[in-house]
């Protein structure tokens, strides 16, 4: 992958760039390299360029941040960037096939044309980050935002302590990103990476239960740490009160939202947490901030 | 500001000149309903009617509007951006539609993300309003801290005199110019306003006051925001959803509400992605790809609806989202009464009040 020191700190705001040629113009952009991540074959990870753009300095993003994503006519669709800012060659989305843009996405091969809408939304606190010990926690697909940021952190080493990361699926056929959760990151320095699936299968020799349950386990002590966690609403609910036991305040909970979203820009209005919007307050919020919300969330 | 007094004679002809250079939206007849919608003769102009059904939000934010043209014929697709075109004047527009188009004005154009349609649209709108000539029984702009007088956010203002002719108030330098191209068109019947009337228009313009301020005499949205604050688990909403068939019409009528949905349409190498309304009552409009609803069930869809109108929207820009036309009163089918809902907040702040307080 190509990485570039130069990109590991983008300085420019981002939102407050505006859009160039219209707010709802996507950039073209193409499909570069497809990679299947889950055995039943309903996660891919899609490389994707913009045309005429170079990632880094015309197209500047933070980990957590989230496109939209089109398939011209089909329609568009708002996903996590699930590579790191670190990349300058390439982004990365790591989509499941579930609707019909996501469905016709996963029929799509290298040099197909795509649209591109961002990058959009707020991101992971990269930078209060820093010096802190971070757990991560992913469920499935959740793993994807994390993604960004575990990249982030690792290509920026010295500058964060010590990594953790629980990361569970269904089945092993479910596990995404398997060279990264099974030979980049624990290779990393002072990184951990604990997987488990919620069943095995005959050649699985791993660890077998639920995330929560994981976590329960191994017990990762909140001090000078901050946990990040995305998965399914199921997980996040239990994963939240696992780590409330363990005695992580409000604030040390970071996590990362999803709902359906039309416009991306704060205008459409399905998003909404209380009065916040996902797509521009978010989708990156701490649990002390979604408690002060009303509204329905994971 | 300058004061003219035109005749219904000489307003039809001015209405007739605006014809040919611009989309004229007015209170027309169809369908025997009061409605605002586009009309080709200054005969459809019925500025005399009650308050029109379906609002002037159309001018500024179609039903239906296309973003974006495709051609995906070639190897690589050829998108474009749509701008809307051309020039509009929206006539008769009543005060609770200038209050509307200033709360979508918060939401299209404040902030990093300006919406370029909307912001087309409104740039190249003319805004003639009109003093209401009646009020209704389910009319509570008073409520909200303007009346059926308040001519706010128009170039122009009308009122209809006693004797048939019209005060014409110049509000801005677009309805300035608007004015004096009148004048050097010479329209027979617009003449200056005497002293008579310009305190005829301030009488009429007390009148319609007072018979606001009567119909909204019950209404107050003092401790609303504060007492939905405090109400979000209450069983009320779970009740009120017990009536509410989810048809949507509060929304479709409501001058407000601006949430929207994105589709797509092909037709062969031909696609166009086009915005149109929505409403959160209705249950896909939360629903995810993988099956997924935050919103399952019409209590959660309702309170939604009625916390982004009286909570939601004021605390992120600090004002309702509701205006107090009356038409979701009016319209709805079970009776569900926003009104009603403002005065079990407010009631909820005053009992919360009394404990915090003693």
């Amino acid at each position: 992958m190509g990485r570039s020191e130069a990109a590991a700190r983008p300085e420019a705001a981002v939102s407050d760039a505006g859009p160039a040629a219209g707010l709802y113009l996507p950039s073209p952009a193409t499909i570069q390299e497809v990679r299947l991540e889950t055995g039943a074959a309903d996660v891919r990870t899609f490389k994707v360029t913009l045309d005429g753009q170079e990632i880094g300095k015309d197209f500047i993003y933070r980990p957590g941040q989230c496109a939209m994503v089109s398939v011209f006519g089909v329609g568009e669709v708002m996903l996590s960037l699930s590579s790191s800012p670190t990349w300058t060659t390439h982004l990365e989305f790591s989509v499941k096939n579930a609707g019909k843009v996501t469905s016709t996405m996963h029929g799509l091969a290298p040099g197909a044309r795509l649209g591109v809408r961002g990058p959009l939304g707020n991101w992971f606190p990269y930078e209060s980050l820093q010096g802190k010990d971070l757990l991560f926690v992913g469920g499935g697909i959740g793993l994807a935002p994390l993604r960004s940021l575990i990249n982030y952190v690792i290509d920026n080493r010295d500058r964060y302590g010590k990594v953790e990361i629980i990361y569970g699926a269904r089945s092993p056929q479910d596990l995404c990103f398997k060279s990264e959760i099974f030979e980049t990151w624990p290779k990393a320095p002072d990184t951990e990476v604990f997987v488990t699936v919620d069943r095995g299968d005959a050649d699985w020799k791993g660890k077998e239960g639920f995330v929560p349950a994981y976590l329960e386990e191994l017990a990762p002590s909140p001090v000078g740490k901050v946990a990040v966690i995305c998965g399914p609403p199921i997980m996040i609910k239990f994963v939240l009160q696992g780590l409330e036991k363990l005695g992580y305040s409000d604030e040390q909970v970071i996590t990362t939202l999803e709902m359906r979203m039309k416009c991306g820009v704060g205008k459409c209005g399905r998003c909404n947490i209380g009065h916040k919007y996902v797509c521009v307050d978010g989708p990156v919020f701490n649990l002390a901030q979604l408690r002060a919300l009303k509204g329905e969330f994971v | 500001m300058a004061e003219k007094l035109v005749t219904s004679e000489g307003l039809f002809t001015m209405v007739e000149k605006l014809l040919g250079r611009a989309q004229v939206t007015a209170p027309r007849e169809e369908n025997g309903i009061a409605v605002f919608g586009p009309v080709n003769s200054a005969g459809q102009v019925e500025l005399d009617g009650p308050l029109p059904v379906i609002p002037e939000k159309s001018v500024v934010f179609p039903q239906s509007e296309t973003l974006l043209r495709m051609d995906l014929g070639g190897e690589v697709p050829k998108v474009e951006a749509v701008e809307p075109e051309g020039e509009q004047v929206i006539l008769g527009v009543r005060p609770c539609g200038l209050q509307a188009f200033a709360r979508l004005d918060r939401v299209f154009l404040e902030g990093a993300f300006v919406d370029p349609q909307y912001r087309r649209r409104r740039d190249h709108t003319l805004i003639i309003a009109l003093t209401c000539p009646t009020v209704k029984r389910s009319c509570f702009c008073r409520a909200f801290g303007y009346g059926p007088s308040d001519g706010s956010g128009a170039d122009l203002q009308l009122t209809r005199l006693p004797g048939g002719s019209f005060h014409l108030e110049t509000l801005t330098e677009r309805g300035g110019e608007f004015v004096a191209e009148m004048e050097k068109e010479g329209i027979a019947g617009l003449t200056d306003a005497g002293a008579e009337a310009g305190s005829a228009a301030r009488a009429e313009k007390a009148r319609v006051e007072r018979l606001a301020e009567r119909s909204a005499a019950a209404v107050s949205t003092e401790g609303v925001v504060e007492g939905l604050d405090g109400m979000y688990d209450d069983p009320y909403w779970a009740q009120l959803a017990e009536r509410c068939i989810s048809c949507g019409i509060c929304t479709y009528l409501c001058p407000t509400c601006h949430c929207f949905d994105i589709c797509e349409k092909a037709r062969g190498p031909e696609a166009e992605r086009y915005r149109c309304w929505d409403t959160c009552l209705f249950s896909n409009y939360t629903l995810m790809a993988g099956g997924a609803n935050p919103r399952p069930t019409v209590r959660e869809r309702l309170r939604n609806r009625l916390y982004h109108k009286l909570n939601f929207f004021n605390h992120r820009y600090g004002e309702f989202l509701c205006v107090g036309c009356g038409r979701c009163v009016e319209h709805c089918p079970t009776n569900i009464d926003i009104r009603k809902v403002m005065a079990k907040a407010a009631a909820r702040s005053r009992a919360q009040g009394v404990s915090v307080n003693g």
